[in-house]
């Protein structure tokens, strides 16, 4: 097992046990629907409350060293925790997934071979729709990149039910940078 | 909460730790040079052995600060 492998196992092997249910996203979601690109960490984003923040994050740090000093005050606020695997010393940032959308995409992840190991990766329609979220520069080239590969094969009836959702968050942006490119 | 106010949130605390990857807090500064003293007082006037394990401090650090680094 490569250390990406090695992570992604101890990932799971956290959440499990502890009924978190959770989808991988970012960088090594892009790179199991195929696009070619590089990563230096691991996004998780988990289906949690705001209620049962603090013991989860507990629960997270006990396995994981976190960055900062003061994660669980850090997470309670900024809903994300960054975190080290001592063992293969991989980043991973693991966010709560407290809103609608993000519950969605967990829901709708499935299990899918990587490597030697099975693992929930996020749609590629759900990742198009974070990716149009971040709307960073890296993010709207790998759009590019998406739309080379998956332009004729994706979900648009549930594509465009979450971008008009969106649009009630005052990001119409999303809408037209999904038209630039994937129409 | 509104999922909204948790978008922003959440790109806020992103923000933050890009920018903080990037730099050396106090405490951790402080925490290298307490490692620094011990080092010298363990080998008091060995100029050599103070430099070697400094170095390899220096390289754990250098590590560390790439891995941090997205």
């Amino acid at each position: 097992m490569n250390p990406f492998e090695k992570t992604l196992k101890d990932i799971d092997d956290f959440c499990i046990p502890n009924k978190i249910k959770y989808a991988i996203i970012g960088g090594l979601a892009l790179i199991f629907h195929k696009i070619q690109r590089t990563t230096n960490d691991i996004d998780i984003t988990l289906l949690i409350d705001l209620e049962n923040m603090e013991s989860v994050s507990k629960q997270i740090i006990s396995k994981f060293k976190p960055i900062f000093s003061d994660p669980i005050p850090f997470f309670q606020k900024y809903f994300v925790l960054p975190v080290i695997d001592e063992k293969t010393e991989m980043r991973i940032d693991f966010s709560a997934g407290l809103t609608g959308f993000d519950k969605q995409v967990i829901e709708r992840s499935e299990r899918k071979k990587f490597g030697s190991l099975n693992l929930p990766f996020c749609t590629i329609e759900d990742l198009i729709v974070y990716k149009l979220f971040a709307a960073r520069h890296r993010d709207m080239a790998d759009l590019e990149e998406i739309a080379k590969i998956h332009k004729d094969k994706l979900d648009r009836i549930y594509l465009n039910k979450v971008l008009n959702e969106f649009s009630k968050l005052e990001r119409n942006d999303m809408i037209s940078n999904y038209q630039n490119f994937f129409l | 909460m509104t999922d909204k106010e948790i978008y922003k949130a959440r790109s806020k605390g992103f923000e933050r730790i890009s920018t903080l990857q990037s730099e050396v807090s106090d405490e951790r500064f402080l925490e290298f040079m307490g490692s620094i003293h011990k080092i010298i007082s363990k080998n008091k006037i060995n100029l050599e052995s103070i430099k070697q394990e400094v170095l390899e401090k220096a390289e754990i650090r250098k590590k560390l600060v790439q891995l941090f680094s997205k």
